[in-house]
C-alpha cells in the first residue's frame, strides 16, 4: 500500500510539472497575442475604418494614416504565389508518395532531400538568390526584368513555401495506412484517380497544409526585402504590375517598427494585428472546411 | 483437378529488399472453386496473393520473376496493364478497410463509378444493390446507405469490402485472412458467403484456421518457407496429407 502512495505522489508531481512547463511555454504566445491586439485595436479606433484604406502619413506629420496599400499588396502577392505553390507541392508530393517504379522512387527521394535542405535555408538567402538569378537572366538575354518587383517577390515566396507544403502533404500521404492504399489500388484505378481518392482521404491534413502554406506566405519578410522591396503606394492594376515593387504587411511592420516616427510605429502594430486577424480567420475557415464532407 | 484452371502460376519468385520471399511457386487454381492457401506465419501467403493482382507493385524494392496467368492474361507481361489485372482480380484484406471518409453506398460505387463501368445513375444504383445483396449485407444497410461506412460493425465492414470487390465484377477474389479480426458469428456469415461466391467466381483464400479451411475449401495448398509443399482436395489434405509438415500443421502441431 505504501508503494502505491509513492507512485501516486510521483505521478501527481509529474503531471504538475508538465502542466507548469506547458503554461510557461504558452506565456510568450499569450503575451504576443494580447499586446498586438491591445495596441492594434487602440490605434485602429483612432482612425476607424479609414486606417485600412489610407496610406501612411508623410514623415513629420501627426496624422494616423493607414495601411491600405500593404493589405492590398499582401493579398496580391499571396493570391499570385499560393496557387502555384499548392499545385507544385501537391503534385510533387503525390509523385513521391505514389511512386511505382524504382526510377520514380529515386526521384522522389532526391526531391525530399532537396526540399528538406531548402526548408533549412535562411529565407533572406533565397531572396538574394532570386535577385541574383534575375541579374544573370538579364545579363544573359540582355533584357531588363526589374529585380525589385512583384514578380521577384512572388518567385521568392514560391521557392520558400513550396517545400513546406510539399513536406506536409507528403507526410500526410505517407501516413496513409498501407491497407487503405491497397484497398484503393485494388479497385483497378489509375494512379491519377487513386491520387484523387487518397487526397480526399487526407482532406483535413491537406487543408492544414494549405493553411500553413498561406501563413508562411503572408508572414514572410526577409526574402521580400530584396525582391518585392516594398512600396507605400497603392499598386496600380495594369499590365506592368508584375514589374514594379510592391508593399506588404510584413515589410510595413519591418520598416515602420524601425522608423523614428511615433505614428509609423503605431501603424506597424496595426499591420501586425491585421496579419493576426487574417491568420485566425484562415485557421477557422480551414477547420470548418475540413470538418465538412 | 479436372476443371479448367483460371490461375496458373509458374516458378514464381519474389524478392523484397533483396530477400527471397517466394522461392519458385507453382500452382494451378481451377475455376469456380474456393482455393485455400494455408501455412505458418511468414511463409509468404500474403506475398503470393499480392503478386496475383500486382498490388505488390506498391511496395518498395520488389523483384518478380516467373509468371502468373489469370484468365489467359499474363500478369507480368510488360504489355499487360496492372490496372486491368486489378479489375480482373479483386481483393479483400485482413483488416476490414472500407474508406472511412466515404458512405456505405460510395464505398461500393467508387470502383464502378471511377472506372466508368456503368452508364447511368440507375445502373450504378442497381449494381450497388446487386453487390450488397451478393455480400449478404443489403438487408442490414438498405435504410442507411448514405451513412459513413465506419458506422458498421467489423463483420459488416468486411462484407462491405467484399461487396466493394464484387461491384467490379472480378473473375477472381483474393481474400487474405478475411475473418481473423472478426467474432465467430461474423466469421460464419462470411464463410457462408465464400461458399456462395464460387458459383460465379473463383476465391483464393488465405487462412490460419484449419477448421475454416476444411469448412469452405474445395482445394487446399500448403505453403512453407516460400514454396508450396502440397496441393490437394480438401479431403486429401485433411485426411491423408503426404507431407509431414502438412500433417503437423493440419493437426495443430505447428502454427
Ligand atoms: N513489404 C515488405 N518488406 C519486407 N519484407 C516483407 C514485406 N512484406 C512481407 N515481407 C516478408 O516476407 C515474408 C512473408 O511475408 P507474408 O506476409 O507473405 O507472410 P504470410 O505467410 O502472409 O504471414 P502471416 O501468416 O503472418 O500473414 C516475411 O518474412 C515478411 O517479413
Ligand atoms: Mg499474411
Amino acid at each position: 500500500m505504501r508503494g502505491l502512495g509513492i507512485r501516486k505522489l510521483k505521478s501527481y508531481l509529474m503531471i504538475s510539472l508538465i502542466t507548469t512547463v506547458s503554461v510557461l511555454a504558452l506565456i510568450p504566445i499569450f503575451h504576443l497575442i494580447t499586446s498586438v491586439t491591445l495596441k492594434g485595436v487602440e490605434v485602429i479606433s483612432r482612425n476607424f475604418p479609414n486606417i485600412f484604406f489610407d496610406v501612411r502619413p508623410i514623415p513629420g506629420s501627426k496624422e494616423v494614416g493607414g495601411i491600405g496599400p500593404y493589405i492590398v499588396g499582401t493579398l496580391i502577392i499571396t493570391s499570385l504565389s499560393i496557387p502555384i505553390t499548392l499545385t507544385i507541392s501537391v503534385l510533387a508530393s503525390l509523385y513521391s508518395s505514389e511512386a511505382l517504379s524504382r526510377f520514380e522512387r529515386s526521384i522522389g527521394k532526391y526531391t525530399r532531400l532537396f526540399t528538406h535542405m531548402l526548408i533549412e535555408f535562411p529565407t533572406i538567402i533565397i531572396g538574394l538568390t532570386v535577385y541574383g538569378l534575375l541579374t544573370s537572366i538579364n545579363n544573359l538575354f540582355n533584357i531588363n526584368i526589374p529585380r525589385f518587383s512583384l514578380l521577384a517577390g512572388t518567385l521568392a515566396l514560391i521557392i520558400i513555401v513550396t517545400p513546406y507544403v510539399y513536406s506536409q502533404v507528403e507526410d500526410a500521404l505517407k501516413s496513409i495506412p498501407s491497407h487503405v492504399r491497397e484497398a484503393v489500388y485494388s479497385l483497378g484505378v489509375t494512379r491519377v484517380k487513386a491520387a484523387y481518392i487518397l487526397l480526399r482521404y487526407i482532406k483535413p491534413a491537406l487543408y492544414a497544409s494549405i493553411t500553413i502554406g498561406v501563413f508562411r506566405t503572408i508572414s514572410e519578410t526577409a526574402a521580400l526585402l530584396f525582391t518585392a522591396f516594398g512600396s507605400d503606394h497603392y499598386p496600380i492594376l495594369d499590365s506592368q504590375i508584375l514589374f514594379r515593387p510592391i508593399g506588404t504587411l510584413t515589410l510595413a511592420i519591418y520598416n515602420f517598427a524601425l522608423s523614428p516616427y511615433e505614428n509609423w510605429i503605431d501603424l506597424s502594430w496595426v499591420a501586425a494585428f491585421t496579419l493576426l486577424v487574417m491568420s485566425t480567420t484562415l485557421f477557422v475557415i480551414s477547420k470548418v472546411l475540413s470538418r465538412g464532407r | 483437378m479436372s476443371r479448367d484452371p483460371i490461375i496458373i502460376i509458374n516458378d514464381l519468385r519474389v524478392r523484397i529488399g533483396g530477400k527471397e520471399i517466394l522461392k519458385g511457386v507453382n500452382l494451378k487454381v481451377p475455376k469456380n472453386c474456393v482455393f485455400t492457401i494455408m501455412g505458418p506465419s511468414g511463409s509468404g501467403k500474403s506475398t503470393l496473393l499480392r503478386s496475383i493482382n500486382r498490388i505488390l507493385d506498391l511496395y518498395d524494392d520488389v523483384e518478380v520473376s516467373g509468371d502468373v496467368v489469370v484468365d489467359g492474361v499474363s500478369v507480368y507481361d510488360p504489355k499487360t496493364d496492372p490496372i486491368y489485372v486489378r479489375r480482373l482480380v479483386g481483393m479483400v484484406f485482413q483488416i476490414p478497410n472500407p474508406l472511412p471518409h466515404l458512405t456505405i453506398y460510395e464505398n461500393v460505387a467508387l470502383g464502378p463509378k471511377i472506372n466508368r463501368l456503368v452508364r447511368s445513375r440507375r445502373e450504378l444504383d442497381e449494381l450497388v444493390r446487386w453487390a450488397l445483396e451478393k455480400a449478404y449485407l443489403w438487408d442490414e444497410v438498405k435504410d442507411r446507405l448514405h451513412v459513413p461506412a465506419v458506422k458498421l460493425s467489423g463483420g459488416q465492414q468486411q462484407r462491405l469490402c467484399i461487396a466493394r470487390a464484387l461491384a467490379m465484377r472480378p473473375k477472381v477474389i483474393l481474400m487474405d485472412e478475411p475473418t481473423s479480426n472478426l467474432d465467430p458469428v461474423a466469421t460464419s456469415k462470411i464463410e457462408e458467403l465464400i461458399i456462395e461466391l464460387k458459383n460465379y467466381l473463383t476465391v483464393v483464400l488465405v487462412t490460419h484456421n484449419p477448421f475454416q479451411a476444411s469448412r469452405v475449401s474445395d482445394y487446399v495448398a500448403f505453403m512453407y518457407d516460400g514454396t508450396i509443399l502440397e496441393v490437394g482436395s480438401v479431403d486429401e489434405i485433411f485426411t491423408k496429407p503426404k507431407n509431414k509438415y502438412t500433417e503437423m500443421y493440419v493437426t495443430g502441431r505447428m502454427g
